[in-house]
C-alpha cells in the first residue's frame, strides 16, 4: 500500500488548520465577541491538539488497519458504517464551506461578477482529479508547495508590522458572547478528523509522532497570529473585513501608493484554498468507499460531484446561506464528529489485555 | 486512432479538459474586452447638489498612445440615492464601473453636514469600494476637485491620492483613508479625522502678471518653470505641459480673492491648475468628523500640536517670537522640531481623570528673522537658552491648548484619550464615565498634564 511519511501528515494536518479559518471567520467572530475571539480560538486549539494525540494513539496500537476495520471490530458493522456515514456528510459540508469562503474571496478579487459555474467547472476538475490519483501523490505536491505557502503567509503577516498597528482592547466581551462565537466556528474546527479516515496510509516510525505535532503547532500558531495582527491592524472594523489573510497586506494607504500587493494573498490564499478541497473531497471519497465497499473511487467521485452541485448550486446557492449553515446549523453535526466521536475513539485506543496477549503470542 | 483513444480511456481527465476547451475557447474568443464593459474607476467624487446626490467617477480611458499619457475623463451621474446616482453615471458612461482601483474618494462640505457614512455605506458594501481608498473632504465641489486632480496629473505628475498619502505620513496622526474614517466612526467616541483640500475657482483668468514670490516658488517645487508668466494663455491652455505651467502662474496669482489669499499661507504646498480656473490648495488642513457630521475643522498648527503626543510624525516647525539671541537682540527664531521622545500615562487623582504626556523634543533652530538688524551669528552653533526653551515651551502649550479647545468644544477625541484610559484605569474611567451626565462629553472633564522637556538636537 502507498503510504504517506509523517512530514507528509504533518503538512496535512497544517493545511487543514488553517483551513476556513484565515478569511472570514476572524470578522464573524469579532461581531460576536470582539478581540477576545482569540481566546476562543486558543481553547478550541487546545482541544483539537487533544483529538490529535488521540489519534497518535490510536495508530500507535493499530499501526495497519484502516478506520473501518478498527471501529468495525469494536462497534460491528452497522455502527462503523453508520459513523464513516457522519463523516461522509461532515467532509462533504467541509468541502462546500471551504469552496464558498475561497469562491466569494476569488469574487471580491478576480470574478467580480458573480459566476459560480466558472469556478466550478475550473476546480471541481482539478479536486476529482487529486481525489483519484491518491493520497501519496497528493501530499508529494503538498510537500512541494508546503514552504511557498508559509512565506505567503509570514509576508502577509510581516507586511502588516509596517502598517500602523496597536494591540487590540482584551476581556471586553461577555463569557456568554465567547461561548456564542465558539459555537458559531466549531463546524471550522475538526482538522484532525481527516487523519483517522486516512490512518492506515500513515506512516508514523517510532519518535516522529512529534514531527506532526510540530507541524499541527505552526499551524495553530498561524492561525493566532493572523487572528491577533488581524485584530490589532483593524479593530473596531474587523467586522467589515471578510479576508483577514488579504487584507492585512491591502488596506494601508502607504502600499496603495506602491501598487497592488494582494497578488501575493491571493497565490497563497489559492493555493491553500485548492490543498484543503482537495484533501476533504479525498476524505469524502475514502469515506464513501468504506460505506459502500462494493463501490470504487469512481463513483465516490461521480456522487460528491452531484451532490456538490445540487446542494451547493441548487439548495444553498448563496455564499451568505451557507456561512449561516456553517455558524448554525452544522455545529451540532461538529459537536459529534469533533468531540464526541474522538471521546470514543480515545476509548477505542485502548486494547483489552486479550487483545496485547494474542499479539503477543502471535 | 486506436492510440488515441486508449490514451483517452487511460486519462479521461482529457475529455473533461476538451470539454472545458470547447465550451470555453468560443466564448472567450468572441467575448467583448473587459475594458468595453468596465470603467476603470481612479477616484470619486460625492456630492450633495440640493436634494440629490451627484457622484462622479475619475475613469480611466484605455487607448493606444505613444507619450505614456495617460488619458483620464470625469463622468458624473445625478439621483436622489447615491445607489441611483451611480446607475445614471452608468447610464451616461454606458459601461459598469469597476472600483478596485479606485484610491481616492472626494466629498464636498455639504455632504458632512449629516452623517456620510449612510451616503458611503452603498460605495463600500455593495460596489465593493476599497477601503484603503484615501477620503478626502473638499470646500466646493468634489466633481471639480476630480477635474483639477486630473489636470494635477498631467501637469505636475502628481497624484491626488499621493499627495495625501505624504500628508497622512507626515502630519496627519491617522490615515487619511476609509478605514480609519470608520474606525473612528465605530469607536466609542464616534469621532474621525480626515484630509481637507482646498478648492479655489477663479472668477478671470487674466492678470498673471502680479504674483508673489511665493507663487513661483510653489511652481518651482511643482516642476514647473516659475519663470513663465502667460495668464493670457491660460484659458486656452489644455494639457500640454507647458500650457499647464502657464496655467498655474495665472491661476495662482489671477486676482481673485482665493488665490491672493493661498498665496500668502504658509502652509500651502502644492498647487495644481484646472485650465486657468481653478486649482487644489493643499493646506494639510483636516475635518474633524462625528457622527459622521463635521464639527471642526483644523489648521496645519492644530495637527501639529496632535502630533506632539505621537513620536511617529516629526514634520513640525516652531516659530518663536521676540525672544533674545546670544548677541543680546531681539530676533523671531525658526526652530525644527526633532527627536521626539513621548510617553502617556493616565491616572486619576480623588476621581479625577488626568491624561499625563511626557514629551521630550529636541529642537534644532534654522532660521533667525533679524528684523533688519545686523547679526553675526551661526544659526547652526546657536545654543538653546533657558529663555529660549522656555518660549519654545510657553509656545507649544499655547498650541496645544488651542487646539484641545477645539476637540472639547466638538466632542471630539481624535486624540485617542478613550483608548488610553481604558487601557489603563479601564474600572476607573468606566466609573468616571457613568458619573457624567453627558457620557460623550469627557474631554471636558478630563484634566490634561503636558510635561516638557526642550533640548538641544543636532
Amino acid at each position: 500500500m502507498k503510504t504517506i511519511s509523517a512530514r507528509q501528515t504533518g503538512i496535512i494536518v497544517f493545511l487543514t488548520i488553517l483551513a476556513n479559518k484565515i478569511l472570514v471567520l476572524p470578522s464573524i467572530l469579532y461581531k460576536s465577541s470582539d478581540a477576545d475571539s482569540i481566546f476562543v480560538m486558543l481553547t478550541l486549539f487546545l482541544i483539537e491538539f487533544l483529538i490529535l494525540l488521540v489519534f497518535l494513539k490510536l495508530k500507535k496500537n493499530y499501526p495497519n488497519q484502516t478506520f473501518l476495520n478498527i471501529l468495525q471490530e469494536k462497534l460491528g458493522k452497522i455502527i462503523a458504517k453508520t459513523i464513516i456515514f457522519v463523516f461522509l456528510v461532515f467532509f462533504l459540508f467541509k468541502t462546500m464551506l471551504t469552496y464558498s469562503v475561497l469562491f466569494v474571496y476569488l469574487k471580491d478579487l478576480v470574478y467580480q461578477d458573480e459566476f459560480g459555474f466558472l469556478a466550478l467547472i475550473c476546480l471541481i476538475p482539478v479536486i476529482n482529479h487529486a481525489a483519484a490519483i491518491g493520497l501519496r501523490s497528493m501530499s508529494r505536491t503538498f510537500e512541494m508547495f508546503y514552504y511557498l505557502v508559509v512565506v505567503g503567509i509570514v509576508f502577509c503577516l510581516a507586511i502588516a508590522f509596517f502598517t500602523d498597528i496597536t494591540m487590540p482592547m482584551l476581556f471586553v466581551a461577555p463569557v456568554s458572547s465567547m461561548f456564542s462565537s465558539a459555537w458559531k466556528c466549531l463546524f471550522a474546527f475538526g482538522d484532525y478528523l481527516v487523519l483517522f479516515i486516512f490512518i492506515d496510509r500513515i506512516t508514523i516510525k517510532k519518535g516522529e509522532a512529534k514531527k506532526v505535532m510540530l507541524f499541527a503547532l505552526v499551524g495553530i500558531i498561524f492561525v493566532l497570529a493572523i487572528f491577533t495582527i488581524f485584530y490589532s491592524k483593524y479593530q473596531l472594523t474587523s467586522f467589515m473585513h471578510n479576508n483577514a489573510l488579504a487584507d492585512l497586506l491591502v488596506f494601508s494607504v502607504q502600499f496603495n501608493a506602491i501598487g497592488r500587493l494582494d497578488i501575493v494573498a491571493m497565490l497563497t490564499i489559492m493555493t491553500l484554498g485548492l490543498f484543503q478541497l482537495e484533501i476533504f473531497h479525498t476524505a469524502f471519497c475514502d469515506c464513501f468507499v468504506m460505506v459502500f465497499s462494493k463501490l470504487s473511487i469512481k463513483y465516490a467521485i461521480v456522487v460528491f460531484d452531484i451532490l456538490f452541485a445540487v446542494i451547493y448550486l441548487v439548495l444553498i446557492a448563496k455564499y451568505e446561506v451557507m456561512i449561516d449553515l456553517a455558524s448554525n446549523i452544522l455545529p451540532y453535526l461538529a459537536i459529534l464528529t469533533s468531540y464526541l466521536l474522538p471521546i470514543l475513539f480515545y476509548a477505542l485506543s485502548f486494547k483489552h489485555k486479550s487483545e496485547v496477549k494474542d499479539e503477543k503470542d502471535s | 486512432m486506436k492510440k488515441i483513444l486508449n490514451a483517452i480511456e487511460r486519462y479521461p481527465f482529457i475529455i473533461v479538459l476538451v470539454i472545458i476547451l470547447l465550451f470555453f475557447t468560443p466564448y472567450a474568443l468572441f467575448s467583448p474586452g473587459e475594458s468595453r464593459r468596465r470603467a476603470i474607476v481612479l477616484a470619486i467624487g460625492l456630492d450633495r447638489v440640493d436634494d440629490e446626490y451627484e457622484i462622479s467617477f475619475l475613469t480611466f480611458i484605455p487607448k493606444p498612445n505613444q507619450e505614456f499619457e495617460q488619458s483620464n475623463s470625469v463622468v458624473s451621474g445625478k439621483g436622489s440615492s447615491v445607489s441611483e446616482a451611480v446607475l445614471d453615471a452608468q447610464l451616461t458612461l454606458g459601461k459598469d464601473i469597476g472600483l478596485s482601483h479606485a484610491k481616492t474618494t472626494v466629498v464636498n462640505e455639504k455632504m458632512l453636514e449629516e452623517d456620510v457614512s449612510s451616503s458611503l455605506d452603498y460605495l463600500s458594501r455593495v460596489i465593493s469600494l476599497p477601503e484603503n481608498t484615501v477620503f478626502v473632504c473638499t470646500n466646493t465641489s468634489a466633481k471639480e476637485l476630480l477635474m483639477a486632480t486630473d489636470s494635477l496629473e498631467k501637469n505636475l505628475g502628481l497624484k491626488l491620492d499621493q499627495l495625501i498619502s505624504y500628508n497622512a505620513n507626515e502630519v496627519y496622526i491617522t490615515d487619511t483613508s476609509l478605514e480609519a474614517f470608520y474606525k473612528g466612526y465605530y469607536s466609542p467616541h464616534k469621532s474621525s479625522l480626515i484630509g481637507f483640500i482646498e478648492h479655489v475657482k477663479e472668477e478671470s483668468s487674466g492678470g498673471g502678471s502680479g504674483q508673489g514670490s511665493s507663487d513661483s516658488g510653489a511652481q518651482n517645487a511643482g516642476g514647473q518653470s516659475g519663470g513663465q508668466s502667460g495668464g493670457e494663455q491660460a484659458g486656452s491652455s489644455n494639457a500640454g505641459s507647458s500650457g499647464g505651467g502657464s496655467a498655474v502662474a495665472s491661476s495662482s496669482g489671477g486676482g481673485s480673492s482665493g488665490g491672493d489669499e493661498a498665496s500668502q499661507n504658509e502652509g500651502e504646498k502644492q498647487r495644481g491648475s484646472l485650465e486657468g480656473q481653478s486649482q487644489i490648495l493643499n493646506k494639510a488642513d483636516a475635518v474633524v468628523l462625528r457622527e459622521g457630521k463635521k464639527v471642526a475643522k483644523l489648521d496645519v498648527d492644530n495637527l501639529n500640536s496632535i502630533n506632539l503626543l505621537s513620536e511617529k510624525r516629526s514634520l513640525d516647525s516652531i516659530t518663536v517670537e521676540n525672544v533674545k539671541c546670544e548677541c543680546g537682540k531681539t530676533v523671531d527664531m525658526t526652530f525644527l522640531l526633532k527627536n521626539k521622545q513621548v510617553a502617556i500615562q493616565t491616572d486619576f487623582q480623588n476621581g479625577i481623570p488626568i491624561f499625563i504626556a511626557n514629551v521630550s523634543i529636541g529642537v534644532q533652530l534654522t532660521e533667525i528673522d533679524t528684523k533688519g538688524q545686523e547679526i553675526k551669528q551661526n544659526a547652526q552653533s546657536t545654543k538653546i537658552s533657558d529663555e529660549i526653551a522656555s518660549a519654545i515651551e510657553k509656545k507649544i502649550r499655547s498650541e496645544f491648548a488651542r487646539m484641545l479647545k477645539i476637540l472639547r468644544d466638538s466632542k471630539a477625541d481624535v486624540i485617542n484619550v478613550y483608548d488610553e484610559f481604558y487601557r489603563g484605569n479601564r474600572k476607573n474611567f468606566e466609573k468616571f464615565l457613568s458619573s457624567l451626565n453627558d457620557k460623550e462629553d469627557y474631554l471636558n472633564n478630563i484634566t490634561f498634564m503636558l510635561n516638557m522637556k526642550i533640548r538641544q538636537d543636532g
